[in-house]
């Protein structure tokens, strides 16, 4: 199994629990500045390592996350 | 046949009775009972109660003592059914238990009582089989009080199991049994926490299993962003292996315990559970998302967002607040209708202040205001001017394009009417004027009303009414530190002392102190102690103590208040209306004014402010 640090967990534990810094990640215009938020050293790799690491297993981010299964109970009467 | 449905005829057919019931329960519980029911088939996707509790997911408790009997022995049919009954309430308990305490459900405090009723009536049933002297009460005792105790919630459903083995005369065995149904809650628990990994760790919650994990995998519970680490390292690094493992081996022990005491039917359970510790494990791995399935790393709502957004859509589908308006229809003043928007205004102020922009509005509000001169009602022709009216258009006055010529002027004109109001101690009296004759005008000597137009007066033009503000002021804190909340005529005594509060930050902001206002901090800690305590614990009083904890003289938090507010809004993203002042009705005698959108305004508020502070 690969070794990661506590800043790969640290960075793909933030983009599987905060869906609007996902969002900003997922679009590569805002990607750069979402990674700089973090003020983490060589961000921009760490995330290149989770990319790599979840492709070797063919998947991606988005395939991790679910979405919100809202809206699905409706009640008549 | 999956494991959860190879009894599933004799569970329908136990259950039926259940359903009647459900339907014919005391006056009290209908309406908590009938929610709840409905609330158990939309988790479930069951038709009717027969078919809750007994998914493949679910803890078999409905189902356990079929298993355990199968192999040691057999029992009267009617009496198994009895024991299902008795699971079935014992489940409904634990489960209504859970939802209230779950600050991300609806499920409110109102459900207490129908809790305790499902709780007695399995007790009773229990009671009807097991006489005095049986085994079975040392168990039940032990049970429930594992319940209480926290974590051993699952506990009361080994019961019905149990209790079959000492209606099959298998008791020579039952502490080795005990022990092995403790072991399999514990896996079924610990599968439990997994799949509640992902939104524990959304919402920030800490548990004794996610301490445990982080302790395994070397994450400090005082570690900046600790929730996002464990996430990742649940990916990056099976955080979830080792302890997954240990609680396969307790199951492997469990399973070795079940063959030797002869439980040949607990095999599909095992098996089940088992099956379920994989998909877990698994769904934590990109290697494993196929075999986990889907939904186990499905986020949660994020409630207190969600709360937020709903109300302020709410609030922002009318910006007249109709609904809030003030209105007589029973011949105040002689008239058939009479109209004080004085609540929508306040309802538009917390908009404002919480960051909404909304200017127009605003000028089309105070326009209105000046059309009746600042007076309370709107009746251009009958002019009841208050510190209250003019106090709400100050405050309102910066939100807004600060219009001249009529507005401006109607306001300078109440101004001068307000100045000349002032008594000779400094008060500013409620009424600014008098009243026309036959009307006799209740409420005066407010303090409240007071703070409300010194709140106006430091946001309109502190520098301008700065000697004014200071001499009413220090009246008004000379009152209150006798006083207390009492100063106020109107309005509740948590929201009185929020106002109080939100005056003493804004002259302290104005750089404004005076003597002896240093004592009026001691008064407000122990007002402010002695109103919580008396708070009925409404959506409306737990907003009202986060605005009056929040400031120089308090500042203290409980977590319930907020779950307390989100708990109770509406699908509407609005609260039911709860009392907030006197107005007259009939002439003589007095009503509550109540208004959704109000109590909506000041919930928002109150949440807005805890998310301010980073809840």
């Amino acid at each position: 199994m690969a070794s990661f640090s506590a800043e790969h967990e640290r960075l793909l534990g933030k983009l599987l629990l905060d869906q609007e810094f996902l969002g900003r990640i997922l679009d590569s215009e805002t990607r750069m500045e979402a990674l700089e938020s973090l003020n983490v050293p060589d961000a921009e790799k760490v995330y290149d390592d989770i990319e790599d690491y979840l492709a070797e297993y063919g998947e991606t981010l988005e395939d991790l996350v679910d979405d919100v299964d809202a809206g699905v109970i409706a009640f008549m009467g | 046949m999956r494991w959860n449905e190879v009894y599933e005829r004799e569970r329908r057919a136990a259950l039926a009775p259940v359903e009647i019931e459900f339907r014919t329960l005391p006056a009290p519980l209908r309406e908590p009972g009938r929610l709840f029911r409905a609330n158990l088939l939309a988790a479930s996707g069951a038709e009717d109660l027969s078919g809750v509790f007994s998914g493949p997911e679910d803890h078999p408790g409905l189902d356990l003592h079929h298993f355990v009997l199968d192999g040691a022995g057999a029992i009267l049919a009617a009496r198994a059914d009895e024991l299902t009954r008795a699971a079935f309430f014992t489940a409904a308990a634990l489960h209504l238990s859970r939802s209230i305490e779950d600050p991300d459900s609806l499920t409110t405090e109102r459900a207490r009582p129908l809790r305790r009723y499902l709780e007695d009536r399995a007790s009773a049933i229990f009671t009807g089989i097991f006489s005095a002297g049986s085994p079975f009460r040392k168990y039940y005792k032990r049970a429930w009080a594992r319940d209480r105790a926290g974590p051993g919630r699952l506990a009361p459903l080994k019961l019905a199991s149990l209790g079959a083995l000492i209606l099959a005369d298998w008791t020579s065995e039952l502490e080795r049994v005990d022990d092995l149904l403790e072991t399999l809650n514990a896996v079924f628990s610990f599968i439990e926490s997994a799949r509640g990994i992902r939104r524990d760790l959304q919402a920030g919650r800490s548990s004794a299993f996610l301490l445990e994990l982080m302790l395994n995998n070397g994450i400090a519970a005082d570690e900046p962003d600790w929730a996002a680490r464990l996430m990742g390292a649940l990916v990056l690094s099976d955080a979830l292996g080792a302890p997954a493992e240990a609680v396969r081996t307790r199951l492997d022990g469990a399973r070795s315990a079940s063959a030797e005491l002869g439980l040949v039917g607990l095999a599909p359970y095992l098996d089940h559970l088992d099956g379920a510790l994989d998909r877990v494990r698994a769904a934590f791995r990109p290697s494993g998302r196929e075999q986990a399935g889907s939904g186990l790393l499905r986020p949660a709502i994020d409630t207190q967002k969600l709360a937020l957004e709903t109300a302020a859509a709410f609030l922002n589908s009318d910006l007249a607040f109709r609904e809030s308006w003030e209105i007589h229809r029973y011949g105040l003043f002689g008239r058939d209708e009479v109209i004080s928007r004085f609540p929508a205004g306040l309802a538009l102020e917390v908009l404002c202040e919480t960051g909404s922009e909304l200017p127009g509005i605003v000028d089309a509000f105070v326009a209105g205001l000046a059309r009746q001169r600042f007076g309370y009602f709107d009746l251009p022709d009958l002019v009841l001017r208050d510190a209250d009216t003019l106090g709400l258009a100050l405050r309102l006055w910066d939100y807004g394009t600060r219009p001249e010529g009529g507005v401006r002027e109607a306001l300078e004109e109440a101004l001068a009417v307000m100045g000349r109001s002032v008594l000779p101690d400094g008060r500013v009296p409620v009424w600014l004027g008098e009243p026309p004759d036959g009307v006799r005008l209740a409420g005066e000597g407010c303090g409240v009303v007071e703070a409300h137009l010194l709140l106006g007066l430091l946001a309109f033009d502190v520098e301008r009414f700065k000697r004014m503000i200071v001499r009413s002021a220090a009246g008004l804190f000379d009152r209150f530190t006798e006083f207390g909340a009492g100063i106020s005529v109107n309005y509740p005594a948590l929201y009185s002392l929020s106002v109080v509060s939100r005056l003493a930050a804004a002259l302290e902001r104005a750089g404004i102190t005076a003597p002896g206002w240093e004592t009026w901090g001691e008064v407000y800690r122990a007002e402010l102690e002695a109103e919580l305590d008396r708070s009925e614990r409404t959506p409306q009083e737990a907003a009202f103590a986060i605005m009056a904890s929040t400031g120089p003289a308090a500042d203290r938090f409980e977590r319930e208040w907020p779950v307390r507010i989100r708990k109770h809004q509406r699908p509407d993203g609005s609260w039911n209306a709860e009392p907030f002042c006197f107005v007259a009705n009939r002439g003589n005698e007095a009503s509550w004014y109540a208004s959704r959108t109000l109590t909506t305004a000041f919930c928002f508020r109150s949440l807005k402010m805890i998310s301010k502070n980073g809840d």
